[in-house]
């Protein structure tokens, strides 16, 4: 089920309904409703994807129970590998198997040794990247006793299958959010205005722009060896919009469906594009994956302690894998590893935490310095888009070719003539509220309600007349 | 308490956006030139004349045949054949036509046209249509009414809707009363009767044919069959006709046989004319699956005769060959045809 969809229109009020009436406040009663509603959102793409997801969560359950009832040191590490293996085993099934096949006839080939293999048929369960992260990060947690094993099945089979965070993040650690599935949640009127104005922020995010961006985007990509220089660098940069709007706006909405019923989930995105150094950006960028990385695999590596040789390999790998994570393809590999060389030079002259405050805080506008900054941070992100965006290798590479030497006489503007004006809005309320959890969190708040409801009127009618009117799923549900 | 108050002022909002949103429509839609309010629309006239049509249709006495469908209709059946052959006919084609808005036509014409025949064009994907090329065709050209609003609300569609509050604010506002379409829009031709004819000099070739292998749209499906349930409730017969396309095209429009398509043809009534006609492709077609007129001649006389060793057809009351114009047109066509 899509956010954008008339489906959920009418999923959530109902689930609201039964979630604060039927529930009561019966705390299992709630998560049970819950769990419901979470596997009827899941199986509305395909009820098969729901064995899948019921098989991870059983296995995690019980290995953190045998995990919290046992201290022999062989039995909880067999324990966790079982859980890795298995749960990592079908991620890698599911999305990466025919990517090695093709690689190894692709090698095969490169000896001389030419022979073909068809391409497994198997479909990719969505969202199964963000869960099996999340129910990941539950058995290392435990495995590490940072957190205590849940007893309770409902509870922790929720946890894994939350709708609104279900198939694209944010990927929770279970020790913040499955101790909220433990205690009565009570109804908050400025937490769930709040999660519905940060939902509309969303929507007008992903709807908008994104999807708009997504049909230039599509355009330019797709006869991209007949336009100019000029026209490419705008086909990277509204790219950059559309992933943008499309996963945090995507992240927007969970968060604030969540707050409806009671629920904190984390940050995802903190205005990324206001950066001043890749750095920084990567502080900001799919946060909750980013962290995931950093405590699951950067710091058990060894993470920037050690010499120079251990810093460039970690690095290398947690942005390699991180690309790895997004797509069964060199582009994605590519993409990382691109990221990795931007960030290698902070890292390595220890200016990797020069920015960690917001830029221009306190201030209407950035200084100059900065705005270079920024500028100049974005640019490099844009490139590396290219690689995120292309079909394969040789896409990418002859898109930034003529991107850096073609023409720049002439320019192949967007064919929706409103999308400039929607960019600024867009940019405008996103300044304007870039020191805050989103861009509407207090955009307006101290304004009088006729003002900030003319606001938020102007941003549903900005929908109405502008959404792309087709069935435009997100993006990184592919992942 | 809380959950009370959030209640009430999120019933509120949703009402004032409600109360609010058509203004906004129209403000932007008027303030605006209209190709930056991407999601409204008002093509008057249209692709396909319909403005025309249905100024026409307004005045137009009972007819033997009505035609209905899309771009292949209003192109392809031409009432003047059929008067020749000595039937009365009135060709109710639009652009993209779908199940919805062809139900909706039929409901207000058929106590005036009162017909015995329907030659009803289909094809494959037509119950995969979205319908909201054909409903923005009717808003601008038709009057906006509950039939209309009901018509938008099946569609689902949020530019058809934005469209309709525009269309109507313009019919409030009698903005397109003195309208006045050309009958003659190179290379497009309006023939009194609904049908369009086209140029013979332009081509197009760059067309590609919309397939589908899925089922169809659940709401064109039922208005499809309400469509045929209401004239069998009239006693009307009913044909189901795939109007002729270029091999190509039609090569690629039942490569993957959709279930509508496989419906069609297991039906007592339907007619295929593809390759039953004698069209050649370059000859007779100005772009992948339209006809010329030498091509309607052809077709439209194949459809006839293979209606009548049917039985298809009611008998005819119209007889042609008195008429001056009928003559002139019959003599114009075969001159056409060699």
């Amino acid at each position: 089920m899509l956010f954008n969809s008339i489906d959920f229109v009418v999923f959530l009020p109902i689930v609201f309904i039964l979630y604060w009436w039927v529930g009561g406040n019966d705390l299992r009663r709630r998560n049970l409703i819950l769990l419901i509603a979470s596997y009827v959102f899941y199986g509305w793409w395909d009820p098969r994807f729901l064995v899948l997801i019921a098989f991870s969560t059983l296995l995690d359950y019980f290995v953190g129970v045998r995990l919290g009832s046992t201290s022999d040191a062989r039995s909880r590490k067999y324990l966790l590998w079982t859980s890795l293996a298995v749960n990592l085993g079908l991620l890698g099934y599911f999305k990466y198997s025919n990517f090695f096949l093709e690689s190894f006839v692709d090698a095969f080939s490169l000896f001389g040794q030419p022979f073909s293999i068809e391409r497994l048929n198997i479909i990719l369960p969505v969202g199964i990247s963000f869960y099996t992260f999340q129910t990941l990060s539950y058995s290392i947690d435990v495995y590490r006793n940072k957190l205590q094993p849940t007893k309770d099945p409902v509870a922790f089979a929720t946890y894994v299958s939350f709708f609104p965070q279900l198939v694209a993040g944010p990927i929770e650690r279970a020790e913040k959010l499955l101790p909220q599935f433990a205690s009565l949640r009570t109804f908050r009127y400025d937490m769930a205005v709040d999660g519905a104005r940060q939902m509309l922020w969303g929507l007008f995010k992903k709807m908008v722009i994104a999807d708009n961006c997504a049909f230039e985007v599509d355009r330019i990509f797709g006869q991209y060896h007949t336009l100019g220089g000029a026209t490419l660098l705008l086909g990277s940069v509204l790219f950059a919009f559309q992933i943008y709007c499309d996963f945090s706006g995507y992240s927007d909405i969970a968060i604030g469906c969540a707050r409806l019923f009671g629920f904190q989930l984390m940050k995802n995105f903190a205005f990324p594009y206001f950066s001043r150094d890749i750095a920084e950006f990567w502080r900001r960028w799919h946060i909750s994956l980013s962290t995931w990385f950093r405590d699951y695999l950067y710091v058990p590596l060894g993470g920037s302690r050690g010499g120079t040789a251990m810093k460039v390999r970690n690095t290398f790998i947690i942005f390699i894998v991180s690309g790895f994570w997004h797509g069964a393809n060199w582009t994605f590999l590519a993409w990382g590893a691109l990221n990795a060389f931007f960030f290698l030079p902070l890292l390595l002259s220890g200016r990797n935490r020069t920015h960690l405050g917001t830029v221009a805080h306190g201030r209407w506008l950035p200084g100059a310095n900065e705005l270079v900054r920024m500028l100049f941070t974005f640019f490099l992100t844009c490139v590396a888009w290219v690689f995120f965006r292309a079909r394969d290798m040789d896409q990418a590479l002859g898109y930034l070719r003529g991107m850096f030497t073609g023409s720049y006489t002439e320019i192949s503007a967007p064919t929706m003539q409103s999308l400039p004006y929607l960019l600024v809005f867009f940019l405008l309320l996103e300044w304007a509220g870039r020191e805050h959890e989103h861009a509407l969190e207090r955009t307006g708040n101290r304004w009088p309600r006729l003002f900030r409801w003319s606001l938020h009127i102007g941003i549903v009618s900005l929908i109405g007349l502008f959404m792309a009117t087709g069935e435009t799923p997100f993006i990184y549900f592919q992942f | 308490m809380e959950m009370r108050r959030f209640l009430q002022q999120f019933a509120l909002f949703a009402l004032a956006c409600g109360l609010l949103y058509p203004l906004v429509v129209v403000a932007f839609s008027i303030f605006l030139p209209l190709p930056y309010v991407k999601n409204v629309k008002h093509p008057l006239g249209g692709n396909g004349h319909m403005h025309t049509r249905l100024l026409e249709l307004k005045g137009h006495g009972p007819v033997d045949v009505l035609f209905l469908g899309s771009s292949h209709t209003y192109r392809g059946f031409d009432p003047r054949i059929w008067e020749q052959r000595g039937y009365s006919s009135f060709n109710l084609g639009s652009s993209s036509q779908s199940p919805v808005q062809t139900e909706l036509l039929v409901k207000e014409c058929l106590d005036q046209l009162q017909p015995r025949l329907v030659v009803y064009e289909v094809y494959g994907v037509l119950g995969n249509l979205d319908g909201v090329e054909s409903a923005l065709d009717l808003i601008a050209n038709r009057k906006v009414d509950l039939a209309c609003l009901e018509m938008v609300l099946r569609v689902g569609n949020m530019l058809a809707f934005n469209s309709m509050i525009y269309g109507a604010t313009r019919q409030l506002l009698g903005v397109d009363r003195n309208f006045n379409e050309l009958r003659s829009i190179p290379p497009d031709l309006y023939i009194p009767g609904g049908y369009v004819e086209h140029d013979e000099s332009a081509t197009d070739t760059s067309t590609t044919a919309r397939t589908s292998a899925g089922g169809p749209k659940a709401f064109q499906w039922h208005a499809f069959q309400r469509t045929l349930a209401l004239f069998k409730e009239r006693g009307i017969l009913a044909v189901l006709v795939e109007a002729p396309t270029t091999r190509n095209f039609h090569q690629e429009l039942h490569a993957t046989p959709s279930e509508v398509d496989q419906w069609f043809r297991a039906q007592p009534n339907f007619l295929d004319m593809n390759g039953v006609t004698g069209l050649a492709d370059s000859t007779h077609f100005y772009d992948r699956h339209h006809l010329r007129q030498q091509g309607v001649i052809l077709f439209n006389n194949a459809l006839i005769d293979s209606l009548a060793g049917r039985d298809l057809l009611p008998s005819p009351h119209v007889d042609a060959r008195r008429t001056n114009l009928g003559r002139s047109i019959m003599h114009r066509m075969l001159v056409n045809v060699r």
